[in-house]
Parts: structure tokens; sequence; C-alpha cells
């Protein structure tokens, strides 16, 4: 995967995430992203959500 | 020659005859019909033992079930609803709609799918007749959490069996829904162009197929804990109790998103179809459900706040769960954005389309309430999160379902229902529901718990306000009963496009659907 695709599809999850997706957006998501660079980039994403949260738990907790 | 020709393609228009075709039949549609009435029939089980636990409760101290009578209601209530009522009725949806929405012949999986169906009245039996033998039904609660489900009878054994028999038939399902929407759909349809009750219930497929063995390897843990030596949940044994509660709700939580996004699929028809306008932001309902689905295998932690997990899992827990709420929002917001400036008509469907934005979304706040670590621990096992689960259940699911039966029926039957009755139908539910379930968030704050057959004098006029609601609103739904019945028994020829602002290919074959649809694949543009 390109880098350039590789951005593109974590652009794609993160609004996907988000929930929200502009018309154009959305357009050249589906004329240059394939179903399985999604669902990869989206897994990934997901454990670097999990990361992040136990991340911001860890300064929460560690600072009381 | 000829004459064989013409009767082999009569037999493509004409059902089988006889009530033992539904033994083998390997028809779309009469498995999905199979499906509703059994989810039908479930519901009003499951009902009647509702309204038990609210007559038991319409006073304090005990007047009709003894308080081991009562916990077994609440359990089987509970496991009925959910595996009874509620999915086996999404899962006929999708046996009906999903081929004509997609524009396949039948499932992929036909004969598979005759076998789904008829492991559920087995298990359905296990349940309901577990009551039947000595030391009567479970009485754990649904989440049969050990040391309760160790130690209770026969009946436990019952309920783990018909567990994984529905486990077992939901994994069938989902196989089935996987590949026809993956491999069936009619030329020209892209995944970003699918219907999207489509989607909800592709993305709802994967969700089961990921859980239910969880909560397979869960209930023969508990098995072999009762019966082959095993301490896997035995705190005596050096085993952990905790750890049951851990596994059971990594299944239960995306088990929510699975009683949930379907709905969201059908309320994503009704809406356009009677605001008379395209879905707002169908993109974006689409990562709104895969980024729900996503989230719910993080978030099961807000179920054991009381537990005692260190502080770190309780936050996190909290964030993910609170997270939530985005995505969530944005689909309210999707439609709402739907009906501005629609030409709106309100007929039953929207009706109940519109009972579910409105309290759907009053369960979705009172679930944010809960994710607060600190509120929860107050709240955990009261009231609060009764009325809380009957908010997202009752006028989330069960109001889609009911909306998604008055949508399709004139497509199921040829008839259109009777409009006035189904109105009366929608405003007796959406009424009787809020009496119901309302005074019991009150009930929660001021301290009563749940499961418990016997409450302190000052819990008194608000369960009294919440057994009246429920009586009504259990016998409303006879009314349900007898529209349907009628509308399978006649009434106003229903047109192939039966509503003037429906969209999508199942509303370009006749109504009633025939027996065989899209023998050949449909254009879709």
């Amino acid at each position: 995967m390109a880098l350039a695709q590789l951005w593109r599809a974590f652009v794609a999850v993160f609004w996907a995430f988000l929930g929200v997706r502009s018309e154009s957006g959305y357009k050249s998501d589906i004329t240059k992203l394939s179903f399985a660079q999604v669902a990869v980039v989206g897994i990934i994403c997901t454990l670097l959500f999990i990361g992040t949260l136990v991340g911001l738990v860890m300064y929460v907790t560690h600072k009381a | 020659m000829e004459a064989a020709h013409a009767h082999a393609h009569d037999d493509h228009h004409h059902a089988p005859a006889g009530i033992g075709r539904y033994f083998t039949t390997t028809n779309h549609k009469d498995i999905g019909s199979m499906y509703m009435w059994f989810s039908l029939i479930m519901f009003f089980v499951g009902g009647f033992m509702a309204l038990v636990i609210r007559a038991e409760l319409f006073q304090p101290g005990i007047q009709i079930v003894n308080p081991d009578v009562f916990n077994q209601l609440t359990t089987i209530h509970a496991l009925v609803m959910i595996f009874g009522a509620v999915m086996p009725a999404f899962v006929g949806y999708a046996n009906w709609q999903i081929p004509l929405m997609v524009g396949a012949s039948d499932m992929a999986f036909a004969r598979m799918n005759n076998w789904s169906f008829w492991l559920m009245p087995p298990a359905a039996a296990l349940l309901v007749g577990s009551f039947l033998v000595p030391g009567g039904a479970a009485g754990s609660g649904w989440t049969l959490y050990p040391p309760l489900s160790i130690q209770g009878g026969i009946s436990v054994d019952m309920t783990i069996l018909a567990v994984h028999i529905m486990g077992a038939s939901s994994i069938m399902g989902s196989i089935n829904i996987i590949t026809t929407i993956l491999n069936m759909r009619a030329p020209g349809m892209t995944l970003m162009r699918m219907p999207m009750f489509v989607w909800t219930w592709l993305i709802t497929a994967y969700l089961l197929i990921a859980v239910m063995p969880v909560l397979a390897g869960a209930v023969t843990m508990l098995l072999t804990d009762r019966h082959f030596g095993t301490h896997f949940f035995n705190a005596a044994g050096g085993g952990d109790p905790t750890m049951f509660m851990h596994i059971f709700w990594f299944f239960g939580h995306p088990e929510v998103y699975i009683m949930i996004l379907p709905a969201f699929g059908i309320i994503s028809h009704i809406i356009p179809t009677f605001a008379r306008k395209p879905l707002f932001g169908y993109a974006s309902m689409v990562y709104a459900t895969a980024s729900i689905a996503l989230l719910s295998f993080i978030v099961w932690g807000h179920h054991m706040f009381t537990v005692g997990m260190p502080a770190a899992g309780n936050l996190f827990f909290m964030y993910a769960t609170m997270l939530i709420a985005v995505p969530t929002g944005v689909k309210v917001f999707n439609w709402i954005a739907t009906l501005w400036k629609g030409s709106i008509t309100f007929e039953t469907p929207m009706l109940f389309a519109i009972g579910f934005v409105s309290l759907f979304t009053i369960g979705g706040f009172s679930g944010l309430v809960l994710a607060v670590t600190p509120v929860d621990i107050t709240l955990h096992n009261t009231y609060y999160v009764v009325a809380h689960f009957h908010y997202v259940l009752f006028s989330g699911a069960i109001f889609s379902i009911m909306g998604g039966a008055y949508y399709w029926l004139p497509k199921w039957t040829g008839h259109m229902y009777d409009e006035t009755l189904g109105k009366v139908h929608f405003w007796l539910t959406a009424i009787s529901f809020n009496i119901t379930f309302f005074p019991q968030h009150f009930l929660g704050l001021a301290g009563m718990p749940r499961r418990i057959p016997d409450y302190a004098p000052q819990f008194t006029e608000f369960n009294q306000i919440s057994s009246i609601g429920a009586f009504l609103l259990g016998f409303s739904q006879l009314l349900f009963l007898y529209v349907v019945i009628k509308c399978i028994r006649g009434g106003v020829k229903a047109e192939a496009k039966a509503w003037e602002g429906a969209e999508g290919l199942e509303w370009t074959v006749p109504s009633p659907a025939p027996y065989h649809t899209f023998e050949t694949p449909p254009a879709f543009h």
C-alpha cells in the first residue's frame, strides 16, 4: 500500500469513528480505497484508539 | 413436453400446500415468516412473565409468587425476550428482506437456513419447560452469574443447553446472511449502494460470529464447573467468579448492539419513505454503524463498575462508553436531518419510527448517566438500570420491529393493514410504555433494587403506576396480533410499491411477493 493510499485510509477511518463524511470525501473513498484496506486500517485504528485511552487513563491516574 | 414445461413453470409461482411444508421448506420467505411467528409467540410468553412480575410488584409484601419463582420469572423473561423475541424477529426480517433488497433468489445456504430456524423451538422448549423440573427454572438472572448458576438445579443445565443451541442457530444464520450479502447482490449493487438495513445486518452478523462463541465458552465452563470437577468460577477451588463476568460481558455488550443495529437499519428505511426524501448522510450512517460495532468490544467493563476494578480500569471503560455516544448521536442527527423539510405523513410505521427516535434517545441518555462510574456505583442494580434498558430495548428494538412489521406487511401479505387500528396500537403502546417505565427511573434514583419481589412502602405509588402501565402495555399488544391476522386474511389490495415514497428492489416485485423472486438478477441502477 503506497503511503498516500495508507494516509487516505486513515483519514477515512478517522471520519468513520466520528460517524461523519463529506460527500466529496466519500466519493474519493469509494473510488480510491478497497474494502480490505479500510477494514485493516480500521482494526489498526481501533488498537491505536485503545492505546490512546489507556494513555489518557495512565496520565489521569498518575496525576492523582 | 410443452405441458410439462408449463407445469414446471407454474411450480415457480405456487407455494407447496399443506402445513407439512414448513418442516422441510428452504424458501427464505417461509423461513422468515416462521421466525416472525416464533418471535411473536415468545414475545407473548415473555410478556406474560413480565405481567406476573408487575402484578407481584403492585404492592409491597409477597402476594402472588414466592421469591424463588420471582427470580425465575425475571431470569426467563429476559432470556425469552432477548433470544426468543428480539433476535429471531430481526433474523426473520433478514430472511424476508435481505434477498428481496439485494435482488437474490434466496438465502445462500437454504437448507442450513431451515436448520437455523428449527433449532429455535427446542431451545425455547428447554427454557420455558425448565419451570416444570424439580426446583423450578434458573433463578440466577439472565447473566447466569456464578455462584448462583453453579448451585442451581437441573434447570440451569437446560438453560445452558438452550443458550448453546440458540448460539449455534445464530452463528449459522449469520454465516448465511454474510454469504448472501457478499456474494448474491444484483449486478451494479456495490457495497456502498446497499440498502441501510442490509448494511446494518452485515455488521450485526459479524458481531454475532465474534461473540456467540465467547458466550458458548462461558456457559461451557459453567457446565464443567457444575458437573466435571473444574473450578473456573468457584472461589473455593481457586477459581474466580469475576472472570465469568468479564467473559460474559465481552459477549453481552456487543449483544446489545446486535439487538439495536438492525433496528437502526429498519428506521433508516421508514423515515426516508414517509419523509419522501433520501436518507440524509448515507455514508455517515454506514461509517457510524461500523464504528459503533468496533467500539462495542471495548466497553464491557461498564457493567462491572461495582465489582472491584482498578481505578484505571474504571476510567478506561467510562471514557470508552461515553465515546459511543458520538456515532450514535450522528445517527439520531441524520434521522432528524432526513425529516427536515420533508413531506412528512404519519402512517403507523412512521409513528413507530418517530417514537423510536424520541424514546431510544432517552434510553441513550440514561445510558450516558450510567456510564459515569461514580454515578453507576450508586445506581447499579437499581430500577434506574431497568428503566434504561427497557427504553433502549422496548422503545428501541421492539418499536423498530413493530414499525417494520407495519411497513412491510403490505409486501408480505398483499393487503394494506387497518390504518386506524395500527395508529390506536401505536398510541396505546407509546403511552402505556412510558407509564410503565418512566416511573422506574424515579424508583431507581430513590434506591429501589431490581430483582427483588418485596420493597419498602415508600416505593408503592410509583410501582403501582408502573404495574398499571405494564398491564395496559401487555394487553395492547393483542391488538397488534389482531391487526396482523386481519391483514393476512384480507383488506385493501396492496400495490407493488405500497408506499409512495418507498425506494428499493423489494418494491419492484408484486405484493404479496411471489413464492420465488429474482430468479434472474434484476437490473440495479
